[in-house]
């Protein structure tokens, strides 16, 4: 199995250098041939890498010690399930699954492709097989997922206990595959580059990979916080550490991108600044994968780490500085006079949304890097933690909210200030009665956490604003409600699928305006049947028990929880210690609700007979895991085609003006 | 500013109730803004938690971390509150104990204030350059608008406006139609 | 047995993207920029302005856009989406010229050559054409007609 693997490997890594060669030769000889055949490499890749692929699943099912990377990350008392863990559990598998993710969105890529796009797709392709052979020269020669063993071990050292977690199903290969689906718009815009049609041709098809690309590393962001938050046991979901920081900083850049992108669509604007952006976004997400993959920073998550990183660190540099040679070479075509009718116009909004995006990004890269700055100018080691990003980031973070509740009422070109005026005051005063409300119901004081919640009031309060008047027009002319919504939105997809995105954002500034001012953390040690105070919640200690398995013990405790006289239910947090690895994981009872959530975490058994526990109240986090379905419904509705208006006009096609200049052969226009 | 024009529509009026009562209930929050020591003692620990990091693991605060030390620091955080130190008071001890690189965030002094210093500028430069791109656009856009008037080659487009109308309409017909052309 | 598996699955491989090199050269059609570029190009700026249209729509039904400002961007969108549609007009015909000019050089090729004896001019758009074929290749009419007249001229 494992030879059959490495095989495929090898062919894949063929198939990556012969196929750019060919576009490139075939373009240059103008041989529709040669083009058309490194095209079919890349449609082939990705069979040839899931044969690879199912090499190395292959060798973990037949427990295959003699292959080095399996004997690593498996054992036999693992539970068969976590195979699908262990792929990528490590450097080299994980290096497999992210070019056979690359080769599917290639093929993907390459096979969708529209019209517009087609003369530049030879190096389109070219672009994203030069990135593939960069991972997979990496495998045949540095990181081979199939090398062999010897001796051969007559048990694996078994899986990370950290990876065993539903979590980790979705949340590493999701981040993988977000951030080297950045790949694929990048090709995209070099390819526009290198063929020299910079124009509005790959527009379309650059904002769909955009958007697709963003919601896949939003999604594997948000798993990742999801999975902080139910197993790292420290009752939160984002730590602002290098390695989720080094995931963050290509998606706000490619959040600043489509955006930005809606100007070039609709008025052909900031050709050389949409570039740029795809192109800078490429960069970071080759920064995450070197971050990742062992950077000079210490993170909770380099369990992959390796001195690998130099080599990712080598191709970012070699990648950007050819990007940006041929941004140069390029740079007399893609001036355009670029004109703009007012400040006030939905154009300058999405500029300031860019300058606040790129502002997040410069922030973070700044924490990340200022160690390193620190170290070489004063020589002292120091730590840019949590209070430096929430200090930071956070003011930019509410600026930005501030943004999407106001930048719906902008139109494009230009606005009037009585029309915004008018527009703003429903959204105003929903957010000063929310406000009120919050400090005299619920005398909530923190001055951060009343603006935050008046800033999402007033974005929810906009954007229900505006979908209730676009389906009250329409109302008007005849339509029921549900209908005139349904078409509202059918009919403006981009700007309502957007809609639906913020509203996931603002659901998320709920859970975190709510968890980081408002959580309640208490540690208590109790003894059997003892009881502890939590803001409302008492909790009961009942008993513990342990369980010894070959790979670890549990020890489970069973803990009663009420609200001051009312039973709300048994539950058992549970500690996990790994023997084999020195390492303790925890599995926290989280009891959620829409208002909030009672996380309790057990700590270890005292010599007493006492246990410790950690418990959290967490208010409104449950919001945070609804926002990612919500955010991927948006970006439904926005990437939902829209029906193409007839290349050809309606009244030329008829009799209309045509007629006087003779009839024209249809297909010329094709 | 907005009603020295307006009417009293029922939106203002609320905007102005509303004002006046998150004016009010700040009037009050300041007022009660010091709650007693005690009570707030665990809370400025686990502030102190959270700015602290755990020496042998990496990027945890001691807050997060379940290490043996970080329960130890934990311990030593609030026995020093108790004897009546105050928060910097027990940072600076922390410092000196393990080095500067104990604090989650560097401090706001000295070289150090560059890392504070440096994200504002930068989003001041940013500002600045998109101030003077926004200009330069509107000038480029004056000046276009000066070279050719609006209606510059206008003459005889009658028909090919007659088609431009028909092609939105039946673009728009599938959209449940606009109001008027 | 893995190598002889990896052998197969490399020649299969080739052979798929060795296809299409060994399919009969056939004449590569025009690419690069040309003048069905520049067409394609002014139809995409014409939707574009349309799309703008929509939205403009769109945003006064909303009350983003006063009346008065709604007609004005209105009317100049209306005379740019019509000044470009007046250039696709001219760039088609200019292409249908081009399109006749190559027609009546290949006549006259294949009269020279004898593989066509006898042509007419066609009754719908005047220009000259192959007497047997079924189409006239300017636009695309029936021949039914021409063939009447042809007949009823011998």
């Amino acid at each position: 199995m494992a030879d059959l693997g490495y095989i495929c490997l090898l062919i894949a890594l063929a198939l990556a250098v012969y196929s750019p060669a060919a576009s490139m030769i075939g373009v240059r000889l103008d041989s529709r041939q040669l083009v058309a055949s490194g095209r079919r490499a890349i449609l082939v890749s990705p069979v040839v890498l899931a044969g690879s692929t199912a090499g190395l699943v292959g060798a973990f099912v037949t427990a295959d010690f003699s292959v080095s990377y399996v004997a690593e990350h498996s054992s036999r008392a693992m539970a068969p399930q976590y195979i699908w863990v262990a792929i990528y559990a490590g450097n080299e598998g994980s290096l497999l699954f992210i070019s056979f993710a690359l080769s599917v969105l290639a093929a993907l890529a390459v096979y969708f492709a529209p019209a517009a796009l087609r003369p530049s797709m030879p190096h389109v392709g070219a672009v994203l097989m030069a990135v593939q052979i960069f991972f997979l020269a990496v495998m045949v020669f540095l990181a081979n997922p199939f090398a062999p063993l010897d001796p051969v071990p007559p048990d694996g050292r078994g899986i990370n206990p950290l990876l065993t977690h539903p979590g980790m199903f979705a949340h590493p290969p999701m981040l993988m595959t977000g951030l080297i689906s950045f790949s694929v718009p990048f090709a995209i815009v070099m390819g526009a580059l290198l063929s020299g049609r910079t124009g509005d041709d790959w527009v379309d098809a650059g904002r769909t990979w955009g958007i697709i690309s963003w919601a896949l590393l939003g999604i594997g962001l948000l798993l990742g916080g999801w999975w902080a938050y139910t197993i790292l046991g420290w009752g939160g979901y984002w730590a602002w550490d290098p390695v989720e920081n080094a995931g963050f900083m290509p998606w706000l850049v490619m959040t600043a991108f489509i955006h930005s992108i809606m100007v070039q669509k609709r008025r052909g604007m900031f050709r050389m600044w949409n570039l740029a952006l795809v192109i800078i976004a490429f960069g970071f997400a080759q920064f995450g994968m070197f971050i990742n993959r062992g950077g000079p920073v210490p993170s909770v998550h380099s369990f992959g780490a390796s001195t690998l990183g130099w080599v990712f660190l080598a191709f970012m540099g070699a990648t950007m500085l050819a990007s940006f040679a041929v941004f140069a070479w390029r740079y007399n075509g893609l001036r355009s006079a670029q004109t703009l009718e007012s400040a006030l116009s939905r154009e300058a909004a999405f500029l300031v949304n860019n300058l606040l995006f790129l502002g997040v990004a410069f922030v973070t890269l700044w924490g990340v890097v200022y160690p390193l700055i620190s170290e070489l100018f004063q020589g002292e080691i120091v730590t840019v933690g949590q209070p430096f990003y929430n200090q930071v980031n956070g003011p930019i973070f509410l600026l930005l909210i501030l943004l999407m509740g106001v930048a719906p009422f902008i139109p494009w070109r230009r606005a009037g200030w009585s029309s915004m005026r008018r527009a703003l005051i429903a959204p105003a005063a929903a957010a000063a009665a929310t406000v009120a409300l919050l400090v005299l119901l619920l005398s909530v004081t923190v001055p951060w956490a009343l603006i935050s919640y008046g800033l999402c009031a007033f974005v929810v309060a906009g954007i229900l604003r505006e979908w209730a008047r676009g389906a009250h027009a329409r109302h008007g002319r005849g339509e029921s409600y549900p209908v005139a919504f349904g078409r509202l939105i059918a009919a403006n997809r981009p700007r309502y699928g957007g809609y639906v995105v913020h509203l996931a954002v603002v659901l998320l500034a709920l859970g975190v305006t709510g968890s980081s001012f408002y959580g309640i953390q208490r540690d208590v040690a109790l003894a059997p049947g003892e009881t502890a105070d939590v803001g409302e919640y008492s909790i009961k200690y009942v008993t513990a028990s342990a369980t010894a398995f070959p790979d670890r013990t549990e020890m489970t405790a069973e803990v009663q929880a009420f609200r001051g006289d009312a039973y709300l239910g048994t539950y058992y947090p549970r500690r996990d210690f790994y023997p084999g690895f020195n390492i303790a994981s925890t599995q926290a009872a989280i009891r959620s609700t829409p208002l909030e959530d009672l996380y309790i975490i057990p700590g270890e058994l005292l010599e007493d007979g006492r246990a410790i526990f950690r418990v959290y109240v967490n208010p409104l986090v449950m919001w945070m895991w609804v926002a990612g379905p919500m955010l991927l419904a948006g970006v439904a509705v926005a990437l939902w085609p829209q029906r193409e208006p007839a290349a050809q006009s309606v009244a030329l096609r008829g009799a209309g003006v045509a007629a006087g200049s003779g009839g024209t052969p249809e297909a010329t226009a094709g | 500013m907005t009603t020295t024009t307006g009417r009293a529509t029922p939106a203002r009026l609320l905007l102005l109730g509303a004002i006046l009562a998150v004016a009010s209930a700040l009037a009050a929050c300041v007022t009660d803004a010091a709650p007693s020591a005690s009570q707030d003692m665990e809370a400025v620990a686990q502030g102190i938690d959270k700015s602290l990091m755990c020496p042998i693991c990496p990027s945890e605060t001691i807050d997060q971390s379940q290490t043996e030390i970080a329960e130890q620091m934990r311990r030593t955080v609030r026995e020093k509150l108790a004897e009546g130190s105050s928060r910097d008071e027990v940072l600076q001890f922390f410092v000196e104990r393990y080095g500067e690189d104990v604090l989650a965030a560097p401090p706001k002094s000295g070289f150090n204030l560059l890392a504070w210093l440096v994200p504002p500028l930068a989003l001041l430069l940013g500002g600045g350059a998109l101030a003077l791109a926004l200009r330069a656009m509107r000038q480029e856009h004056r000046r276009s608008a000066n070279a050719n008037g609006p209606q510059a080659g206008a003459a005889g487009l009658e028909p090919y406006l007659n088609a431009v109308d028909s092609d939105i309409r039946s673009l728009t017909a599938d959209d449940g139609g606009r109001g008027k052309g | 047995m893995p190598y002889l598996l990896g052998l197969l699955l490399a020649l299969a491989a080739a052979a798929l993207i060795a296809w299409p090199l060994l399919r009969a050269r056939r004449a590569a059609a025009p690419t690069g920029p040309g003048a069905l570029d520049a067409l394609r190009e002014t139809q995409r700026l014409r939707r574009q302005v349309y799309d703008e249209i929509r939205t403009l729509d769109l945003d006064r039904e909303l009350g983003h856009v006063p009346n008065e400002q709604y007609e004005e961007t209105l009317e100049a969108h209306r005379v740019r989406a019509a000044i470009l549609l007046r250039r696709e007009e001219r760039m088609r015909s200019e292409l249908a010229q081009l399109i006749a000019d190559v027609e009546d050089d290949v006549l006259a090729l294949r009269l020279a050559s004898g593989s066509v004896s006898s042509t007419v001019e066609c009754a719908e758009c005047g220009g000259r054409r192959d007497a047997d074929a079924a189409l006239c290749p300017r636009c695309e009419t029936g021949n039914l007609d021409a063939q009447a007249t042809e007949e009823a001229a011998e």
